[in-house]
């Protein structure tokens, strides 16, 4: 095939016609995308509307502000009465030995416990439940661990101790090399 | 877009839809995906015709365009087995012999054609379009004449091996 004979494949090859109807359909959308803008702008404008109907309509009536930097001053203490804590034994959420008694989408603070420690009030519970611990005698117990608490230890006196003196090393001779 | 800018590009849309019609054919040979190409290529061209400061460049401007869809419909289709691979030359007076016989060949060309990398096949169906010349082509591609003219060469050569 020589060059002349590949030129004229080639431009049969590629003189194909577009259908009558393609270069109406290109105007066609061309002045559908010139509306285009108008809708777009039309969309946008309902868009923010529904935004800020949507801002008035659940608009929180105490908004959280954050006024001060100072963690004393972010971190509000909860009352006594607020915080609770509640034991579901069956089950527990465990984190790498760490139970979380987390509150849901609850705004309660999480807490989070050793599981040996949840594990030994759950049984301390469970006796008190079972009647093996008797209440009435845990008072007393409080109150001796208490005395106990504020008992101070008088430091032990230090032994008095001679001091040790070494003398000196002397001789009544001078130091004169021995007989070989 | 302002009205003067609106008939300038019907203008440019009159002298191009062809050119971005066979551009599109070209890579995909399937008339109907070229023509859905090609008002693609132009609707974007017409998003984009007012930040278009060399307004001379239209025509090598949607070519890119074109091209660029074509491919990445071609790529994306790869798998499509409905293709136009033959456009009928000749008249009535063809046997069926004869169409047959132009169909293979056409069939063969663009095989070889789509043997060809992507820097050889543009240049090779721009140049096969309208008569472009290497000047024509070198300013659709923006590139050197003397570049097209390499390339072409080695394109040509490619496909005459590839058809012989």
């Amino acid at each position: 095939m020589n060059d002349e004979q590949l030129t004229k494949e080639l431009e049969e090859a590629l003189a194909v016609e577009p259908t009558p109807q393609f270069l109406a359909r290109v105007r066609r959308e061309i002045e559908a995308e010139g509306r285009r803008p108008a809708v777009r702008l039309m969309a946008a404008g309902v868009a923010v509307a529904a935004v800020i109907l949507g801002i008035v309509l659940f608009h929180p009536e105490n908004p959280t502000t954050v006024e001060s930097s100072t963690a004393s001053q972010i971190v509000r203490p909860l009352p006594a009465a607020e915080i609770s804590i509640t034991f579901v034994p069956s089950t527990p959420t465990v984190t790498k030995g760490r139970s979380t008694q987390a509150s849901g989408h609850s705004a309660q603070p999480e807490f989070l416990m050793d599981l040996r420690e949840t594990a030994a009030l759950q049984s301390f519970l469970q006796d008190v439940q079972e009647r093996k611990i008797d209440p009435a005698r845990l008072e007393g117990l409080f109150q001796s661990a208490e005395k106990v608490r504020n008992t101070t230890i008088a430091p032990m006196p230090i032994a008095a101790i001679e001091p040790i003196v070494i003398t000196p090393l002397s001789s009544a001779e001078p130091e004169t090399g021995g007989d070989l | 877009m302002s009205g003067d800018l609106a008939q300038e590009f019907e203008v440019r849309l009159a002298e191009s839809s062809r050119l971005a019609f066979r551009v599109a054919y070209g890579v995909l040979r399937h008339r109907e995906d070229a023509e859905d190409i090609a008002q693609e290529a132009v609707t974007k061209a017409y998003r984009n015709f007012a930040r278009l400061r060399q307004r001379d460049r239209f025509r090598a401007w949607l070519v890119r365009i074109t091209w660029r869809l074509a491919i990445d419909l071609h790529r994306s289709c790869k798998r499509r087995t409905a293709r136009e691979s033959f456009q009928a030359p000749g008249g009535k007076s063809d046997t069926a012999a004869d169409v047959l016989a132009a169909r293979e060949r056409s069939a063969r060309l663009w095989t070889a054609i789509d043997a060809l990398p992507e820097k050889l096949r543009i240049v090779t169906v721009l140049a096969g379009i309208e008569e472009h010349d290497i000047r024509e082509v070198s300013r659709l591609l923006d590139l050197p004449e003397g570049t097209v003219k390499s390339r072409l060469f080695l394109a040509r050569q490619r496909l005459k091996e590839l058809l012989q």
